[in-house]
C-alpha cells in the first residue's frame, strides 16, 4: 500500500494550526484574541506556500487522490479561509460571550472541506463530510446569547442530521448495487450492471442528501434563517466554502461515479435544478433583510451550478469550477462590506443602506460589483460564469433550463438592483460617513479588482479552468 | 431481482428464530428459584446501598464519562498496535500515526482539563 503522506501536507498543515489555536486560546489572556486569528492567517499561508507547485498522485492505497482539480480546489478554500479569518477579526467585537474554539473551528472545517475536495471513496466521503458538518454546527449555534442563532442553530443541525441520513442510505443502495465503495470501482462494477430498481433508490437518495450542503432544493429550508442568524462570518463560510465543498463532491461522485449511469440522475438533477432557480430568485424579491436576500440567491445560484451539473460533460464541470471562483470572490466582498457596515450601523436591513454611496463610497461600491456579479451583469466576472453554465446547458440539449436560467437571471437583476437603489439614489438618514480602515479598504480594492477582471479578460482563466477539468471524466 | 435478495431475508429469519427460540426454551425449562441476595442488584461485588432511585448523579458525570470512553478507545487502540509493531515494514509508519493520534487525544485532554471539565466543584 502507498502511503504518500507527503501529498496530504497542506491538510496537515490546516490541522496543525487549528490545533496551535485551540491550545493557544487556553493560555492567551482574553485582551490578545487579535493573535489567535493573526497565527490562523499565517498557518493558512504557509498550507498555501506547501500547495505551490503541489504534485498530483494517490494517497493511503487511492482513498486521497490529488489532482489538478482538488489542487483549484483547495487554493479556493485557502483564499476563502484567509478572507473569513479576516472576517472573523472584523466581526469579534460583537461576539459577547467569546470563545477562541471559532478560530480552530473555521480551520477544522475548511481542512476537512480540502479533504472533501480529494476523496475518492464513499467512506472517506462521508466521514469527511460529517468532520465539516460537525464544525459548522458549532459554529451556526455560536452566539448562544441570540435567540435567532440558536434556532438557526437548532435548524442547521436538525436539517442536516436528516440530509445525513439520506446519504448514507444512498450510499448503502449504491454498494449493494455495485459491490464497491470507491468511486472508480463503482464505475467500473456498473459498466457490467444495468441500472436496476435499487441504484436508482441509491442515486435519488444521494443527490437528494447532498442537496442539503448546497443549499438547494429540497434541503432548502435551512438556508434562510441560517444566514440571517448565524454569526455574519460563518454565513460567509456557508455561503462561499460549504457550497464550493458540496459541488466538488457533487461533481467526483456524478462525473467520476456515476457517469455510467447518468441517464438515471440527470432528470432528476435537472428537476432540482430548475426548482432551484425559480424558488430562490422568485422568493428574493421580497427579502427585507441582506442576509436572507443572499440566502435566497444563493439557493438561485446553487441551481445555476445544478444545470452544469445535469449537463454532464467537461465545459459543464469547468463552467461550475470558473463560477465558484467568481462566486466566492463575489460574495466574499460583499460580505466583508456587510461587515463593516454592519460595525458601524448595527443593522442588516436593506433599507438602513440607504445613501450608502454618499456616506462610504466604498462599501457601496464592494456590495454594488459583489451584487452584480452575483445577478451576472457584464463585465463582471459573474456574467462570463453565467454566460459559460448556460452554453454547457445548450450544448448537452436542456433548452428548458437554460430559458429558465436566461429569465432567473433577469429576475435577479431586478432584487438586486433594489440593494443599489437603495444605496445609491435613497437619501440618508444619517449622513455621518462610515470610516473603514487602511487593512479592509486595500482588501475590497484588491477583490473588486479580481472580479472585475475575471469579467474583462477571462480567457487565461476559462481555458485553464476548461483544460483541468478534462481530469473529471 | 428482488429474489437475489431473498438468502438475506432468511438469513434474517434464522436469526430471530435463533433469539427468540433461546429465550422461549429457557423460560419453559429454567428452574424458579429465587432469594433475596438472587435479587438483589448485583455491582462488583458491592453489598448495594439504599435504593437506586435516591441519589442523583450530577450531570457534570456525564462529561468525565465520555473522557472516559475517549481514553478507553484509545488505550483499545493500543493493544493491536503494540502487537503489530514489532513487524519491521510497518514499523516506522504506524508508531508515527499513533503518536499522532495520543497526540491529538492528548491536546484534547489538556482542553478539557483547562476549560474545568475535571474539576469535581
Amino acid at each position: 500500500m502507498q502511503m504518500n503522506l507527503h501529498l496530504m501536507t497542506p491538510e496537515f498543515v490546516m490541522l496543525g494550526t487549528a490545533f496551535l489555536l485551540l491550545i493557544l486560546e487556553l493560555f492567551l489572556y482574553k485582551g490578545s484574541r487579535m493573535v489567535t486569528g493573526v497565527i490562523g492567517i499565517i498557518g493558512t499561508c504557509i498550507a498555501g506556500y506547501t500547495l505551490i507547485g503541489a504534485e498530483t498522485g494517490k494517497a493511503v492505497g487511492g482513498l486521497f487522490l490529488q489532482d489538478t482539480v482538488s489542487i483549484f480546489f483547495k487554493w479556493l478554500f485557502l483564499v476563502i479561509t484567509v478572507l473569513i479569518l479576516y472576517l472573523v477579526m472584523m466581526y469579534e467585537d460583537k461576539i459577547k460571550n467569546w470563545r477562541g474554539e471559532f478560530y480552530a473551528l473555521i480551520l477544522f472545517s475548511i481542512s476537512g472541506m480540502m479533504f472533501l475536495s480529494s476523496i475518492t471513496d464513499f467512506i472517506g466521503f462521508y466521514v469527511s463530510l460529517e468532520f465539516v458538518a460537525v464544525c459548522l454546527y458549532v459554529l451556526a449555534a455560536f452566539t448562544n446569547d441570540n435567540p435567532l442563532t440558536v434556532e438557526a442553530g437548532l435548524k442547521y443541525l436538525v436539517t442536516g442530521a436528516l440530509a445525513s441520513g439520506f446519504l448514507v442510505y444512498g450510499i448503502s443502495f449504491i454498494y449493494g448495487a455495485s459491490g464497491a465503495t470507491g468511486f472508480v470501482e463503482v464505475a467500473h462494477s456498473l459498466k457490467s450492471v444495468d441500472g436496476n430498481g435499487f441504484l436508482i433508490i441509491g442515486i435519488t437518495l444521494l443527490v437528494i442528501g447532498l442537496t442539503f450542503k448546497i443549499s438547494s432544493i429540497p434541503f432548502h429550508v435551512w438556508a434562510p434563517d441560517v444566514y440571517q442568524g448565524a454569526p455574519t462570518p460563518v454565513t460567509a463560510l456557508l455561503a462561499a466554502a460549504s457550497k464550493s465543498a458540496g459541488f466538488i463532491v457533487i461533481m467526483r461522485i456524478l462525473f467520476t461515479g456515476l457517469i455510467g449511469v447518468k441517464a438515471e440522475w440527470i432528470i432528476l438533477v435537472s428537476i432540482i435544478s430548475g426548482a432551484s432557480l425559480l424558488f430562490g430568485n422568485l422568493a428574493a424579491m421580497p427579502q427585507k433583510d441582506i442576509k436572507r436576500l443572499i440566502a435566497y440567491a444563493g439557493i438561485g445560484s446553487a441551481g445555476y451550478l445544478l444545470m452544469a451539473v445535469a449537463a454532464a460533460s467537461a465545459l459543464g464541470a469547468g463552467a461550475i469550477m470558473f463560477y465558484l471562483l467568481t462566486y466566492v470572490f463575489s460574495i466574499l466582498g460583499s460580505f466583508i462590506a456587510i461587515v463593516a457596515f454592519n460595525n458601524a450601523e448595527g443593522s442588516d436591513l436593506i433599507e438602513s443602506y440607504a445613501g450608502l454611496s454618499r456616506r462610504s463610497p466604498l462599501l457601496a461600491a464592494t456590495l454594488f460589483i459583489g451584487l452584480l456579479s452575483i445577478a451576472g451583469i457584464p463585465p463582471l466576472g459573474g456574467f462570463i460564469a453565467k454566460f459559460y453554465i448556460i452554453a454547457a446547458a445548450v450544448k448537452e440539449g436542456l433548452w428548458a433550463l437554460a430559458v429558465i436560467g436566461v429569465v432567473m437571471a433577469v429576475v435577479a437583476m431586478y432584487y438586486f438592483l433594489l440593494v443599489v437603489k437603495s444605496m445609491y439614489l435613497r437619501p440618508p438618514k444619517n449622513t455621518e460617513p462610515i470610516k473603514v480602515d487602511i487593512t479592509t479598504r486595500a482588501l475590497l480594492y484588491f477583490i473588486n479588482a479580481v472580479t472585475i477582471f475575471l469579467g474583462l479578460y477571462p480567457g487565461p482563466i476559462t481555458d485553464w479552468v476548461m483544460d483541468i477539468a478534462k481530469v473529471l471524466f | 431481482m428482488l429474489l437475489t435478495y431473498l438468502p438475506i431475508l432468511i438469513m434474517i429469519g434464522v436469526a430471530s428464530a435463533m433469539a427468540i427460540g433461546a429465550l422461549v426454551m429457557s423460560f419453559i425449562f429454567q428452574p424458579r428459584n429465587p432469594y433475596a441476595s438472587k435479587n438483589s442488584p448485583w455491582e462488583c461485588g458491592m453489598e448495594p446501598v439504599g435504593d437506586a432511585n435516591e441519589g442523583h448523579v450530577r450531570i457534570h458525570f456525564f462529561i468525565i464519562a465520555m473522557l472516559f470512553v475517549i481514553f478507553d478507545v484509545e488505550t483499545l487502540f493500543l493493544f493491536p498496535w503494540a502487537v503489530l509493531l514489532t513487524e519491521k515494514s510497518l514499523s516506522t509508519f504506524i508508531f508515527v500515526e499513533m503518536i499522532i493520534f495520543i497526540v491529538v487525544l492528548a491536546i484534547g485532554l489538556v482542553y478539557a482539563w483547562v476549560k474545568g471539565a475535571l474539576e469535581w466543584v
